[in-house]
Protein backbone atom coordinates (compact mmCIF):
# COMPACT_ATOMS: atom_id res chain seq x y z
CA UNK A 1 0.00 0.00 0.00
CA UNK A 2 1.39 3.32 -1.01
CA UNK A 3 -1.22 5.57 0.76
CA UNK A 4 -0.77 9.38 0.05
CA UNK A 5 -2.14 12.54 1.00
CA UNK A 6 -2.69 15.48 -1.03
CA UNK A 7 -3.36 18.92 0.33
CA UNK A 8 -4.73 21.46 -2.53
CA UNK A 9 -6.28 24.86 -2.51
CA UNK A 10 -6.77 25.47 -6.51
CA UNK A 11 -8.14 23.33 -9.44
CA UNK A 12 -4.58 23.18 -10.46
CA UNK A 13 -3.02 21.94 -7.39
CA UNK A 14 -5.84 19.47 -7.38
CA UNK A 15 -5.11 18.24 -10.98
CA UNK A 16 -1.50 18.65 -10.85
CA UNK A 17 -0.89 15.83 -8.96
CA UNK A 18 -4.12 13.21 -9.65
CA UNK A 19 -3.87 13.63 -13.53
CA UNK A 20 -0.36 12.22 -13.37
CA UNK A 21 -1.35 9.98 -10.79
CA UNK A 22 -4.61 8.44 -12.70
CA UNK A 23 -2.26 8.29 -16.03
CA UNK A 24 0.54 6.29 -14.75
CA UNK A 25 -2.29 3.49 -13.52
CA UNK A 26 -3.82 3.39 -17.04
CA UNK A 27 -0.70 3.16 -18.32
CA UNK A 28 0.00 0.03 -16.41
CA UNK A 29 -3.42 -1.02 -17.06
CA UNK A 30 -4.44 -0.62 -13.55
CA UNK A 31 -8.12 -0.26 -12.32
CA UNK A 32 -8.57 3.42 -11.69
CA UNK A 33 -11.26 4.04 -9.21
CA UNK A 34 -11.47 8.16 -8.45
CA UNK A 35 -13.88 9.47 -5.37
CA UNK A 36 -14.40 13.20 -4.97
CA UNK A 37 -16.24 15.81 -5.38
CA UNK A 38 -18.99 16.45 -8.67
CA UNK A 39 -16.26 19.25 -9.63
CA UNK A 40 -13.14 17.58 -9.82
CA UNK A 41 -14.96 14.90 -11.66
CA UNK A 42 -15.46 17.22 -13.95
CA UNK A 43 -11.85 18.75 -14.08
CA UNK A 44 -10.23 15.19 -14.74
CA UNK A 45 -12.95 14.20 -17.62
CA UNK A 46 -12.07 17.34 -19.14
CA UNK A 47 -8.23 16.60 -19.11
CA UNK A 48 -8.76 12.56 -19.81
CA UNK A 49 -11.30 13.10 -22.71
CA UNK A 50 -11.63 9.58 -23.94
CA UNK A 51 -9.53 8.00 -21.44
CA UNK A 52 -11.85 9.11 -18.64
CA UNK A 53 -14.29 6.45 -20.02
CA UNK A 54 -11.23 3.91 -18.26
CA UNK A 55 -11.93 5.51 -15.28
CA UNK A 56 -14.59 4.71 -12.29
CA UNK A 57 -16.02 8.06 -10.53
CA UNK A 58 -17.87 8.43 -8.23
CA UNK A 59 -19.46 11.64 -6.55
CA UNK A 60 -18.30 11.65 -3.22
CA UNK A 61 -21.31 14.02 -1.97
CA UNK A 62 -24.00 11.25 -2.96
CA UNK A 63 -21.89 8.31 -1.98
CA UNK A 64 -21.17 6.39 1.61
CA UNK A 65 -20.99 9.05 4.17
CA UNK A 66 -19.99 6.99 6.92
CA UNK A 67 -15.72 6.15 7.57
CA UNK A 68 -16.40 2.68 8.02
CA UNK A 69 -18.76 2.05 4.73
CA UNK A 70 -16.07 3.56 3.12
CA UNK A 71 -12.99 1.86 4.38
CA UNK A 72 -15.15 -1.32 3.80
CA UNK A 73 -15.66 0.10 0.21
CA UNK A 74 -12.49 0.49 -0.59
CA UNK A 75 -11.34 -2.53 0.67
CA UNK A 76 -13.61 -4.54 -1.26
CA UNK A 77 -12.57 -2.55 -4.43
CA UNK A 78 -8.95 -3.44 -3.94
CA UNK A 79 -9.66 -7.07 -3.06
CA UNK A 80 -12.17 -7.57 -5.78
CA UNK A 81 -10.03 -6.61 -8.41
CA UNK A 82 -6.38 -7.22 -7.41
CA UNK A 83 -6.75 -10.86 -8.83
CA UNK A 84 -6.64 -9.33 -12.55
CA UNK A 85 -4.06 -6.69 -11.83
CA UNK A 86 -0.93 -5.85 -10.29
CA UNK A 87 -2.33 -2.96 -8.48
CA UNK A 88 -5.39 -0.94 -8.39
CA UNK A 89 -5.41 2.84 -7.82
CA UNK A 90 -7.79 5.03 -5.72
CA UNK A 91 -8.29 8.55 -5.57
CA UNK A 92 -10.35 8.55 -1.86
CA UNK A 93 -11.60 12.48 -1.29
CA UNK A 94 -13.07 12.28 2.18
CA UNK A 95 -16.47 14.11 2.06
CA UNK A 96 -16.45 14.88 5.62
CA UNK A 97 -19.72 17.09 6.70
CA UNK A 98 -18.66 16.54 10.18
CA UNK A 99 -21.21 17.82 12.72
CA UNK A 100 -20.05 16.50 15.86
CA UNK A 101 -16.50 15.43 17.59
CA UNK A 102 -16.69 11.70 17.67
CA UNK A 103 -17.22 12.09 14.10
CA UNK A 104 -14.40 14.56 13.58
CA UNK A 105 -12.43 11.96 15.82
CA UNK A 106 -13.86 9.10 13.31
CA UNK A 107 -12.88 10.51 10.50
CA UNK A 108 -9.05 11.31 11.56
CA UNK A 109 -8.63 7.47 12.60
CA UNK A 110 -10.23 6.35 9.24
CA UNK A 111 -7.27 7.59 7.49
CA UNK A 112 -4.99 5.82 10.23
CA UNK A 113 -6.49 2.61 10.00
CA UNK A 114 -6.32 2.79 6.39
CA UNK A 115 -2.87 2.08 6.67
CA UNK A 116 -3.96 -1.30 8.65
CA UNK A 117 -6.35 -2.32 6.29
CA UNK A 118 -5.24 -1.93 3.11
CA UNK A 119 -1.34 -3.00 4.06
CA UNK A 120 -0.96 -6.70 2.87
CA UNK A 121 -2.72 -5.07 -0.52
CA UNK A 122 -1.01 -3.62 -3.72
CA UNK A 123 -2.36 -0.20 -4.09
CA UNK A 124 -1.56 3.01 -4.68
CA UNK A 125 -4.23 5.34 -2.65
CA UNK A 126 -3.91 9.13 -2.81
CA UNK A 127 -6.49 11.36 -0.35
CA UNK A 128 -7.14 14.62 -1.31
CA UNK A 129 -8.26 17.34 1.30
CA UNK A 130 -9.53 20.69 -0.09
CA UNK A 131 -8.16 22.92 2.50
CA UNK A 132 -10.93 25.73 1.82
CA UNK A 133 -13.40 23.57 3.12
CA UNK A 134 -12.51 20.75 5.37
CA UNK A 135 -12.35 20.74 9.05
CA UNK A 136 -8.67 21.91 9.79
CA UNK A 137 -8.63 19.50 12.41
CA UNK A 138 -9.18 16.52 9.94
CA UNK A 139 -6.43 18.37 8.09
CA UNK A 140 -4.02 18.47 10.68
CA UNK A 141 -4.85 14.25 11.63
CA UNK A 142 -3.91 13.97 7.85
CA UNK A 143 -0.26 15.20 8.42
CA UNK A 144 0.16 12.27 10.75
CA UNK A 145 -1.97 9.76 9.50
CA UNK A 146 -0.26 9.11 5.45
CA UNK A 147 3.10 7.76 5.24
CA UNK A 148 3.46 9.46 2.26
CA UNK A 149 2.72 13.16 0.22
CA UNK A 150 1.67 13.50 -3.69
CA UNK A 151 2.98 16.46 -4.85
CA UNK A 152 2.57 16.84 -8.70
CA UNK A 153 4.17 13.54 -9.44
CA UNK A 154 6.65 12.88 -6.56
CA UNK A 155 5.52 10.76 -3.58
CA UNK A 156 7.35 11.77 -0.52
CA UNK A 157 7.76 10.53 2.39
CA UNK A 158 6.10 11.99 5.51
CA UNK A 159 8.23 12.35 8.45
CA UNK A 160 5.48 13.17 10.72
CA UNK A 161 3.15 9.65 9.99
CA UNK A 162 2.60 8.00 13.59
CA UNK A 163 2.17 4.63 13.91
CA UNK A 164 -1.95 3.82 13.86
CA UNK A 165 -2.46 2.20 17.01
CA UNK A 166 -0.75 4.83 18.81
CA UNK A 167 -2.40 7.78 16.72
CA UNK A 168 -6.12 5.95 17.29
CA UNK A 169 -5.13 5.29 21.22
CA UNK A 170 -4.19 9.15 21.39
CA UNK A 171 -7.54 10.09 19.75
CA UNK A 172 -10.03 7.79 21.12
CA UNK A 173 -8.81 9.15 24.65
CA UNK A 174 -9.31 12.57 23.80
CA UNK A 175 -13.22 11.31 23.51
CA UNK A 176 -13.58 9.01 26.22
CA UNK A 177 -13.80 11.69 28.89
CA UNK A 178 -17.41 11.72 31.65
CA UNK A 179 -20.15 13.33 29.89
CA UNK A 180 -21.44 16.08 31.80
CA UNK A 181 -24.96 15.33 31.21
CA UNK A 182 -27.06 13.31 32.86
CA UNK A 183 -26.88 9.41 32.00
CA UNK A 184 -29.03 6.37 32.15
CA UNK A 185 -27.79 3.12 33.43
CA UNK A 186 -28.42 -0.50 33.65
CA UNK A 187 -26.46 -3.30 34.86
CA UNK A 188 -26.03 -5.80 32.48
CA UNK A 189 -27.81 -9.12 33.61
CA UNK A 190 -28.50 -12.30 32.10
CA UNK A 191 -31.38 -10.51 30.05
CA UNK A 192 -30.69 -8.85 27.03
CA UNK A 193 -34.05 -8.19 26.42
CA UNK A 194 -34.19 -5.87 28.89
CA UNK A 195 -31.38 -4.01 27.67
CA UNK A 196 -33.18 -3.76 24.00
CA UNK A 197 -36.01 -2.61 26.19
CA UNK A 198 -33.96 0.14 28.18
CA UNK A 199 -32.12 1.28 25.25
CA UNK A 200 -35.81 1.52 23.17
CA UNK A 201 -37.73 3.64 26.21
CA UNK A 202 -33.86 5.88 26.71
CA UNK A 203 -34.25 6.38 22.52
CA UNK A 204 -37.74 7.26 21.91
CA UNK A 205 -37.66 9.70 25.40
CA UNK A 206 -35.00 11.36 24.12
CA UNK A 207 -37.55 11.85 20.61
CA UNK A 208 -35.39 9.52 18.59
CA UNK A 209 -37.32 7.25 15.95
CA UNK A 210 -37.91 4.82 13.08
CA UNK A 211 -34.33 3.04 12.31
CA UNK A 212 -32.18 5.09 14.43
CA UNK A 213 -34.19 3.52 17.10
CA UNK A 214 -33.79 -0.25 15.85
CA UNK A 215 -29.97 0.44 14.74
CA UNK A 216 -28.78 1.66 18.53
CA UNK A 217 -31.12 -1.53 19.61
CA UNK A 218 -28.95 -3.63 16.93
CA UNK A 219 -25.76 -1.85 17.81
CA UNK A 220 -26.30 -1.85 21.78
CA UNK A 221 -27.30 -5.65 22.13
CA UNK A 222 -23.84 -6.70 20.24
CA UNK A 223 -22.17 -5.05 22.64
CA UNK A 224 -23.97 -6.19 25.92
CA UNK A 225 -23.78 -9.30 24.47
CA UNK A 226 -19.90 -9.17 24.04
CA UNK A 227 -20.21 -8.11 27.57
CA UNK A 228 -21.83 -11.22 28.46
CA UNK A 229 -19.72 -13.59 26.36
CA UNK A 230 -16.30 -12.32 27.82
CA UNK A 231 -16.78 -11.42 31.31
CA UNK A 232 -18.52 -13.00 34.43
CA UNK A 233 -21.80 -10.54 33.79
CA UNK A 234 -20.97 -7.62 35.86
CA UNK A 235 -21.03 -5.07 32.83
CA UNK A 236 -23.33 -2.50 32.53
CA UNK A 237 -24.44 -0.53 29.87
CA UNK A 238 -25.55 3.44 29.47
CA UNK A 239 -26.54 5.93 27.40
CA UNK A 240 -27.01 9.63 27.40
CA UNK A 241 -28.02 12.59 25.03
CA UNK A 242 -25.40 15.02 23.14
CA UNK A 243 -26.18 17.54 20.56
CA UNK A 244 -27.41 15.66 17.40
CA UNK A 245 -26.69 12.44 18.34
CA UNK A 246 -27.14 9.61 21.24
CA UNK A 247 -24.16 7.59 22.94
CA UNK A 248 -24.52 4.36 24.01
CA UNK A 249 -21.17 2.81 26.22
CA UNK A 250 -21.23 -0.87 27.29
CA UNK A 251 -18.32 -1.36 30.61
CA UNK A 252 -17.11 -4.17 31.58
CA UNK A 253 -14.60 -6.15 33.59
CA UNK A 254 -13.30 -7.93 30.22
CA UNK A 255 -9.60 -8.11 28.83
CA UNK A 256 -11.24 -5.23 26.21
CA UNK A 257 -10.01 -4.84 22.41
CA UNK A 258 -7.08 -3.80 21.76
CA UNK A 259 -6.88 -3.81 17.81
CA UNK A 260 -8.18 -0.57 16.20
CA UNK A 261 -8.65 -2.25 12.86
CA UNK A 262 -11.79 -4.58 14.56
CA UNK A 263 -15.10 -4.26 13.17
CA UNK A 264 -13.54 -2.48 9.93
CA UNK A 265 -12.87 -5.60 7.50
CA UNK A 266 -16.18 -8.17 7.33
CA UNK A 267 -15.14 -11.76 8.80
CA UNK A 268 -14.94 -14.13 5.45
CA UNK A 269 -18.11 -14.75 3.74
CA UNK A 270 -17.84 -18.35 5.07
CA UNK A 271 -17.12 -17.37 8.64
CA UNK A 272 -20.13 -18.24 10.95
CA UNK A 273 -18.80 -15.37 13.95
CA UNK A 274 -17.37 -12.05 14.26
CA UNK A 275 -20.22 -9.76 12.76
CA UNK A 276 -21.47 -8.42 15.50
CA UNK A 277 -18.49 -5.34 14.97
CA UNK A 278 -18.94 -5.56 11.75
CA UNK A 279 -22.59 -4.98 12.45
CA UNK A 280 -21.79 -2.23 14.69
CA UNK A 281 -19.38 0.50 12.65
CA UNK A 282 -21.24 0.02 9.77
CA UNK A 283 -24.70 1.07 11.59
CA UNK A 284 -23.14 3.86 14.40
CA UNK A 285 -21.09 6.78 13.06
CA UNK A 286 -18.33 6.24 15.73
CA UNK A 287 -17.03 3.34 17.63
CA UNK A 288 -14.43 3.77 19.46
CA UNK A 289 -12.78 1.37 22.39
CA UNK A 290 -10.89 2.31 25.45
CA UNK A 291 -9.34 0.81 28.85
CA UNK A 292 -10.67 3.31 32.15
CA UNK A 293 -10.11 2.61 35.69
CA UNK A 294 -13.99 0.60 35.69
CA UNK A 295 -12.89 -1.70 33.21
CA UNK A 296 -12.71 -1.98 29.06
CA UNK A 297 -14.95 0.13 27.61
CA UNK A 298 -16.96 0.46 23.78
CA UNK A 299 -18.66 3.71 23.21
CA UNK A 300 -20.68 4.25 20.43
CA UNK A 301 -21.99 7.50 18.92
CA UNK A 302 -25.70 7.33 16.62
CA UNK A 303 -26.00 10.45 15.16
CA UNK A 304 -30.22 11.50 14.96
CA UNK A 305 -31.84 13.97 13.09
CA UNK A 306 -34.57 14.56 15.14
CA UNK A 307 -32.50 15.82 17.86
CA UNK A 308 -30.97 19.46 17.65
CA UNK A 309 -27.71 19.44 16.12
CA UNK A 310 -24.85 21.46 18.15
CA UNK A 311 -24.67 25.46 16.99
CA UNK A 312 -21.76 26.32 14.36
CA UNK B 1 -39.10 -4.19 17.30
CA UNK B 2 -39.80 -5.74 20.59
CA UNK B 3 -41.68 -8.76 21.86
CA UNK B 4 -44.29 -8.02 24.44
CA UNK B 5 -42.73 -11.15 26.35
CA UNK B 6 -38.89 -11.08 27.72
CA UNK B 7 -36.20 -12.54 25.67
CA UNK B 8 -38.33 -15.43 24.31
CA UNK B 9 -38.62 -17.28 21.30
CA UNK B 10 -41.82 -19.34 20.15
CA UNK B 11 -40.83 -22.20 17.55
CA UNK B 12 -42.86 -24.83 15.61
CA UNK B 13 -42.12 -26.97 13.27
CA UNK B 14 -44.73 -28.51 11.01
CA UNK B 15 -43.11 -31.50 8.73
CA UNK B 16 -45.12 -30.79 5.02
CA UNK B 17 -44.24 -33.99 3.59
CA UNK B 18 -41.39 -36.57 3.98
CA UNK B 19 -38.61 -34.04 3.02
CA UNK B 20 -39.76 -30.65 3.74
CA UNK B 21 -39.80 -29.55 7.20
CA UNK B 22 -40.96 -25.63 7.93
CA UNK B 23 -40.03 -23.82 10.89
CA UNK B 24 -42.12 -20.86 11.82
CA UNK B 25 -40.19 -18.36 14.52
CA UNK B 26 -41.82 -15.96 16.48
CA UNK B 27 -40.46 -13.61 19.03
CA UNK B 28 -36.44 -12.91 19.53
CA UNK B 29 -33.72 -14.93 18.64
CA UNK B 30 -30.44 -13.61 20.45
CA UNK B 31 -27.67 -15.38 22.50
CA UNK B 32 -30.19 -16.64 25.25
CA UNK B 33 -32.57 -17.97 22.87
CA UNK B 34 -30.31 -19.23 19.62
CA UNK B 35 -29.81 -22.40 21.33
CA UNK B 36 -33.36 -23.78 20.88
CA UNK B 37 -33.10 -23.13 16.96
CA UNK B 38 -29.68 -24.98 16.82
CA UNK B 39 -31.03 -28.25 18.45
CA UNK B 40 -34.16 -27.78 16.48
CA UNK B 41 -32.69 -27.11 13.16
CA UNK B 42 -29.89 -29.80 13.71
CA UNK B 43 -32.87 -32.25 14.45
CA UNK B 44 -35.11 -31.24 11.77
CA UNK B 45 -31.96 -31.41 9.08
CA UNK B 46 -31.28 -34.79 10.38
CA UNK B 47 -34.62 -36.08 8.89
CA UNK B 48 -35.65 -33.64 6.22
CA UNK B 49 -33.91 -33.03 2.90
CA UNK B 50 -35.61 -29.19 2.58
CA UNK B 51 -36.03 -27.30 5.86
CA UNK B 52 -37.49 -23.37 5.40
CA UNK B 53 -37.36 -21.08 8.10
CA UNK B 54 -39.93 -18.53 8.28
CA UNK B 55 -38.61 -15.39 10.16
CA UNK B 56 -41.81 -13.50 9.65
CA UNK B 57 -42.54 -13.81 12.66
CA UNK B 58 -39.38 -12.59 14.60
CA UNK B 59 -39.04 -9.27 16.36
CA UNK B 60 -35.33 -9.07 16.41
CA UNK B 61 -32.60 -11.07 15.40
CA UNK B 62 -28.73 -10.54 16.84
CA UNK B 63 -25.67 -11.98 14.83
CA UNK B 64 -25.70 -15.03 17.25
CA UNK B 65 -28.97 -15.30 15.38
CA UNK B 66 -27.07 -14.81 11.84
CA UNK B 67 -24.59 -17.30 12.99
CA UNK B 68 -27.11 -19.71 13.72
CA UNK B 69 -28.78 -19.61 10.38
CA UNK B 70 -25.31 -19.29 8.75
CA UNK B 71 -24.40 -22.42 10.25
CA UNK B 72 -27.63 -24.54 9.39
CA UNK B 73 -27.37 -23.40 5.92
CA UNK B 74 -23.45 -24.80 5.78
CA UNK B 75 -25.04 -28.17 7.12
CA UNK B 76 -27.83 -27.97 4.09
CA UNK B 77 -24.87 -27.36 1.77
CA UNK B 78 -22.68 -29.89 2.88
CA UNK B 79 -25.56 -32.89 2.55
CA UNK B 80 -27.10 -31.89 -0.73
CA UNK B 81 -30.11 -30.13 1.23
CA UNK B 82 -31.53 -27.42 1.20
CA UNK B 83 -32.30 -24.10 3.60
CA UNK B 84 -34.78 -21.51 2.81
CA UNK B 85 -35.38 -18.57 4.51
CA UNK B 86 -38.94 -16.34 4.43
CA UNK B 87 -37.85 -12.79 5.29
CA UNK B 88 -38.38 -11.18 8.60
CA UNK B 89 -39.23 -7.69 9.54
CA UNK B 90 -37.06 -4.64 8.66
CA UNK B 91 -34.99 -4.87 11.67
CA UNK B 92 -34.53 -8.31 11.64
CA UNK B 93 -33.46 -8.20 7.63
CA UNK B 94 -31.59 -5.82 8.50
CA UNK B 95 -28.76 -8.06 9.61
CA UNK B 96 -28.57 -10.36 6.77
CA UNK B 97 -28.44 -6.81 4.45
CA UNK B 98 -25.10 -5.92 6.86
CA UNK B 99 -23.43 -8.68 7.02
CA UNK B 100 -24.34 -9.34 2.59
CA UNK B 101 -26.28 -12.80 3.68
CA UNK B 102 -28.94 -11.18 1.88
CA UNK B 103 -27.25 -12.29 -1.16
CA UNK B 104 -25.58 -15.55 0.27
CA UNK B 105 -28.72 -16.94 1.53
CA UNK B 106 -31.51 -17.98 -0.40
CA UNK B 107 -35.09 -15.88 0.53
CA UNK B 108 -38.11 -16.99 -0.91
CA UNK B 109 -41.48 -15.19 -0.68
CA UNK B 110 -43.62 -15.69 2.05
CA UNK B 111 -47.10 -16.75 0.74
CA UNK B 112 -46.96 -20.25 0.03
CA UNK B 113 -46.53 -21.99 3.37
CA UNK B 114 -47.63 -18.84 5.71
CA UNK B 115 -50.92 -20.02 4.55
CA UNK B 116 -50.14 -23.46 5.28
CA UNK B 117 -49.14 -22.57 8.74
CA UNK B 118 -52.08 -20.27 9.82
CA UNK B 119 -53.64 -24.28 10.21
CA UNK B 120 -51.02 -25.22 12.69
Amino acid sequence: LIHQSLLYETEDEFLSSTLPFVLQGLEKGEPVLAVTSHPNIQLLRGELGKDADRVEFVDASGWHQRPAIILGAYHRYATEHINHCDSVRVIGEPACLCQSKAQLRQWQCYESIMNLALKPLEAHLVCPYDTRVVHPSIIEAADLTHPHFLNADQVRENLRYEDPNAFVQRVTTQGSEEPKVPIKELPIRSNLAEVRRFIFDTAREAGLSGEAVSSLITAGNELAANAIKHTAGEGRIRLWIEPGEIVCEVIDMGPGIDDPLTGYLPPQPNQEAGWGLWMVRQLCDSVEFSRGQHGSTVRIHCSAGSLPHAKG
Amino acid sequence: LLGESHATLRLRARDENENLVVIFLEGELDIYSTGKLEAKMKEVQDRAEEVVLDLSGLDFMDGSGLRAIIEADRRARERGASLKLVEGSSPVHRVFCLTGFDKRLQFVPAPAFTRKLEDL
